[in-house]
């Protein structure tokens, strides 16, 4: 399916094992990894905030970089986990700071054609259906770093996958 | 799978792919923060740093901690309330103060100062290197770490390493009757040693001065069941709020706070491990007695489509996920301790976001959350994790 697979990461994990200590290593060991993370961090709070989240996940990172573990994800699920959090923690001020039922604007800007079709059908997937789809497509993460940032088996994550893509294939073909 | 299946699913994958593709290709360019970039340090590991300027019995203790955190105005030593698990009390001992780091305190020279203020990420080396700066004979350059001349102590959160090099040695011990293990080796070629409890979840590093063996430090050290305002060192985490259990005093059942307290004490713990206390008398406790007095019975849960509950900690050694270290905040509890002249205690549990039941309970009164609750509480001791919006109320 065109996607890392499980030793390819594992390959991966071991030379990425040690984050670098200077502020330069670390920017440079941060971006490969910047344009998933930026898509996803639109796709979770909006475009407006997207690289405010995305900045202050970075800045986490670098504070937390000794608490990466090879052995427990790859650099980018780290990364990717650090950011489902500050994003969490940016709608949840969000809500409560403007008092308000409105959620924060979300998705892609501007998609069209095709990806509006794609994108509504995803928005009517399950919860956890949408999220393996858009941490293995969106964030390019491989099933076993899907795994590793929802803490759920691969075949879990595989067996969502393979629902997801069915039931996307319906919902394109009633729409 | 039939061949049509995997036809069918092979076509959605491609566009999946694309859309992610185009995704990631859409989304506006980020940098790297330049505060991160201005900061060249070398890695730090510790949320709470306390530093000694030894021999000349001159030290600062800083605080550093994890970003959005507030400042902390450091007006009175012995009543202030604690932060990040930190607190600084004077001892019966004059001339000596002893700091705590969820429940492991050390006890030094009073004559080392508790900055004022948090330090914020990026900053935190060259805050550091003013406080030292203004000391005689110590020079420690923004970002180094490495002055003999200095001893100092860092607390370490969790299971953090010590930092520790070269021949290390293991041995266990016990502080103030609790397991502990004492890890000595090099830190900067200087000998060096930790403490770790991990009943507390946390460890302490001491490195002497050149010349110095740091034992008046180590024989300091102690495991406190109770910080200054009384709030217990550790608690259970649970995520759900008890209930449906006997009354502990008369008129529970009926209010949260039944009749007047003399005292309340007002904790906050993440992950079961004490964060910022107060103790509250007079008004202030009649105030917040009066505000969970009027709580509607019930509890709540927050609104899943706001945040991701998966993510969620299950407990405190959760390591299922990669970022289990990163969303303590998720575990973040409030404990009100409301004590009486005569009779037991009445102990509410507050929980205001993001995982689990949300609203307070004493085990037989429950009481949503309100605004006003969230702002009775956070007033007092703050909130780190978030308040999340509710679903309607079970």
């Amino acid at each position: 399916m065109g996607k890392s697979t499980s030793r390819e990461v594992i390959v991966d994990a071991v030379e990425a094992s040690t984050i670098p200590a200077t502020a330069d290593g670390f920017a440079d060991w941060v971006s490969p990894h910047l344009a998933a993370l930026a898509a996803l961090a639109e796709r979770q709070v909006g475009a407006a905030a997207g690289a405010d989240v995305v900045q202050e996940a970075l800045l986490r990172a670098w504070r937390r970089r000794e608490t990466f573990r090879s052995d427990r994800g790859t650099p980018r699920s780290w990364l990717v986990a650090i950011l489902l959090d500050q994003a969490r923690r940016h709608r949840t001020r969000w809500r409560w700071t403007n008092s308000t039922s409105q959620q924060p604007a979300s998705g892609l800007a501007g998609p069209s054609g095709d990806r509006v079709d794609l994108e509504r059908a995803i928005g009517r997937l399950s919860r956890r259906q949408r999220q393996v789809v858009t941490l293995h497509y969106l964030a390019d993460l491989a099933v076993v770093e899907v795994a590793a940032v929802l803490g759920i088996s691969e075949s879990s994550v595989k067996t969502h996958l393979s629902a997801a893509r069915a039931g996307l294939k319906m919902l394109l073909e009633a729409s | 799978m039939t061949d049509n299946a995997n036809h069918a699913d092979a076509e959605i994958d491609a566009r999946l792919s694309e859309w992610g593709r185009a995704s990631r290709a859409a989304a506006q360019p980020v940098a790297v923060p330049a505060s991160l970039m201005a900061a060249a340090a070398p890695a730090r590991r510790s949320t709470v740093v306390l530093r000694i300027g030894a021999g000349v019995a001159m030290a600062a203790i800083v605080v550093a901690t994890v970003i959005g955190l507030p400042r902390y105005l450091h007006l009175d030593r012995t009543a202030a309330p604690s932060i990040g698990g930190v607190t600084s009390t004077a001892t019966a001992r004059p001339g000596f103060q002893t700091v705590t780091f969820h429940g492991l305190s050390i006890t030094v020279p009073s004559s080392w100062t508790v900055p004022n203020s948090w330090l914020t990420h990026g900053g935190e080396d060259c805050s550091l290197s003013r406080e030292y700066v203004g000391l005689p004979g110590a020079r420690l350059q923004c970002g180094s770490t490495d002055t003999p001349s200095i001893a100092f102590v860092e607390f370490i959160e969790g299971d953090d390493p010590l930092g520790l090099t070269g021949p290390i040695k293991i041995t266990k011990t016990r502080i103030s009757g609790i397991a502990a293990t004492r890890t000595d080796g090099l830190w900067a070629a200087r000998a060096a040693f930790g403490y770790t409890v991990p009943t507390l979840r946390a460890s302490v590093l001491i490195v002497p001065a050149q010349g110095q063996t740091g034992a008046d430090l180590a024989g300091s050290l102690q495991v406190n069941a109770f910080d200054s305002h009384g709030c217990p060192a550790a608690v259970a985490d649970v995520a759900e709020l008890p209930r449906n259990k006997p009354p502990a005093r008369e008129g529970a059942a009926d209010t949260l706070i039944p009749g007047r307290p003399t005292v309340l004490r007002v904790c906050r713990y993440v992950l079961g491990r004490i964060e910022q206390g107060t103790a509250l008398t007079g008004p202030q406790a009649t105030g917040l007695v009066t505000v969970l007095a009027h709580l509607p019975p019930g509890l709540n849960r927050a609104d899943p489509d706001t945040f991701s509950p998966e993510l969620c900690h299950t407990s405190a050694g959760d390591v299922n996920t990669i970022a289990g270290n990163d969303v303590a905040s998720d575990g973040e509890a409030y404990r009100i301790q409301a004590d009486y002249p005569v009779g037991k205690p009445v102990v509410v549990v507050v929980r205001l976001g993001l995982c689990g039941d949300l609203g307070a309970s004493n085990g037989s009164r429950t009481g949503q959350r309100t605004d006003a609750l969230v702002k009775a509480v956070t007033d007092l001791v703050r909130n780190t994790g978030g308040i999340s919006p509710l679903l309607p109320v079970r």
